[in-house]
Parts: C-alpha cells; structure tokens; sequence
C-alpha cells in the first residue's frame, strides 16, 4: 500500500465516523420506515431551492448507481437544510468514495465497518447496501462482521495492555507494488 | 510500559506453553518471536485459546475479501479505536 492508499483508507473512515455522529444527532436510524422518526423534518424529494435541487440530482443518481436506491437518501434530505453543509458533504463523498488508488469494494468495505464501529444503524444500512452492490450476499457481510469482531478485539486487548507498536510501517512506492505493510500479529 | 509483564514464552510451561506453541505455529514464527498481544493473552491461558479459534474462523477464515481489504479494515478499524498497536 502506498502512502496516497494509507490517506484514502483513513479518508473514508474519518468521513463515515463524521457522517454517523451527524446521523445519531439527527435521530436517524433506517432508510425504511420501520425505523424511529429522524429528529429533524426531511427536505423533499424535488426541493425548490435551485442550489439543493441541483445536488439533490446528483445524489440520486449516485444513491441509484452505488446503493442501489432510487431516491434521495433520507440523510442527505435531512442536512439540505443547510444547503452549505449539504454541498460540502456531498463534495466530500465524492472525493472519498471517488477514484483512487483503493478501490471502490474496500472502500465500501471500510465504510461499512466504521458505520458500525460508530454505531449508527442508518449507515450501517446505507453502506451495507453499497457493499452488497459489489454482489456479495449475507456470507460476505457476515466475513466482514468477523473482520470488524477480530480488529475490534484486539484493538481492546492491545490498548488494555498498553502494547507498544511493533515497528515502522513501510510503504510501498506505487500502487502496483501492492499491499507491503510490515507483517502484523494475527 | 506495559500494564502487565509480558510473559517470555520459552519460561512458560503448561497450558500456557501450549496456547503460546499454537499461537507462534499459526503465525509461522519461532515460539521467542510470537507476538506481544498473543502473550498478554497468555496470562490466561484459555483466552487466548479462545481468541485464536475465533482468529481462524475470522481474520485467517476463507473468504471472498482481498488481502487488500482486510488491510484497509485493519487500519480503519484500528484508527477509529484510536489503537497504535
């Protein structure tokens, strides 16, 4: 992995901690209906205001394309009340979950782990739908539930004992060199 | 420092010998080189049996994940739980 990989992994997992932290002061907590009310009146569908209507095009388009929705997600309807913090995010998004040197998959992956590390059920839902995109079943969710329970743990072992790091990560020089981190503990 | 001394493998005997036997078998290491997280878990002993099962059947499991992937959940993950381990 190269530095410029390192920097797209903690992108999308700083920007999904964000966006689920915002999610839980918003009372969101399904894209269904089965869910709680959100705690704030959601934007319609069609918003009039020309500067929300105009991401509002673009983010159905990307939720039809990534998740598999047809419609604008209930967050982003949410923080369209604030039409600076909505093109901000939304610009945000994709630039992390844009192009790079990570691949769409594992940052849906990512996403996917750290939706659930903080806690939100709305993202939790939002990116497991973008990961199943990539046409994996529950299996594959549940391979990536165990990935989550594994790090998890450890994380909690390594931080109760106070285990200093065990050397220098190295990077790889470009993308093609592959995934050359140190060798970790299993 | 660590909170508690991390036992030198090669001065274990026992149960905990063996889980630590295991653990360095599983990671293709030399039992002085297993790892500091194995033997904090070693100081009792049937944890970290039990961690290493569930290591097999997790993050050495077969699966349709990349190595690439479950590198990229392992920094994230790690991030967000602000480990620098």
């Amino acid at each position: 992995m190269t530095q410029r990989g390192f920097a797209e992994v903690v992108a999308v997992a700083e920007h999904v901690a964000g966006q689920s932290r915002a999610a839980n002061a918003l009372g969101l907590t399904s894209e269904q209906s089965t869910g709680a009310d959100p705690l704030v009146q959601l934007a319609d569908d069609d918003a009039a205001e020309p500067a929300v209507a105009t991401r509002f095009v673009e983010i159905r388009t990307w939720a039809n394309e990534r998740l598999g929705w047809d419609h604008v997600p209930a967050f982003w309807r949410a923080i369209a009340r604030r039409p600076r913090y909505l093109a901000a995010a939304w610009e945000k998004t994709k630039l992390v979950f844009g192009p790079g040197e990570i691949d769409g998959l594992t940052k849906f992956a990512v996403a996917l782990a750290c939706a659930s590390l903080a806690g939100n059920r709305y993202f939790v839902e939002y990116y497991q739908a973008g990961f199943r995109q990539f046409g994996f079943e529950d299996e594959t969710v549940v391979e990536l539930a165990g990935l989550v329970n594994h790090y998890a743990s450890f994380n909690t072992v390594a931080h109760a004992f106070q285990l200093e790091s065990p050397g220098e990560t190295t990077f790889a020089e470009s993308a093609d060199d592959g995934a050359a981190t140190e060798s970790r503990p299993d | 420092m660590t909170t508690l001394p991390l036992p030198d493998p090669h001065d274990t005997t026992g149960r905990t010998r063996e889980a630590l036997e295991l653990a360095a078998r599983r990671g293709g290491l030399p039992l002085e080189n297993v790892s500091a997280i194995h033997r904090a878990m070693s100081h009792w002993p049937e944890w970290l049996e039990a961690n290493l099962a569930q290591t097999a059947a997790t993050f050495k499991g077969q699966g349709q994940l990349s190595a690439l992937t479950r590198e990229c959940l392992h920094i994230a993950i790690s991030a967000s739980n602000n480990c620098r381990f």
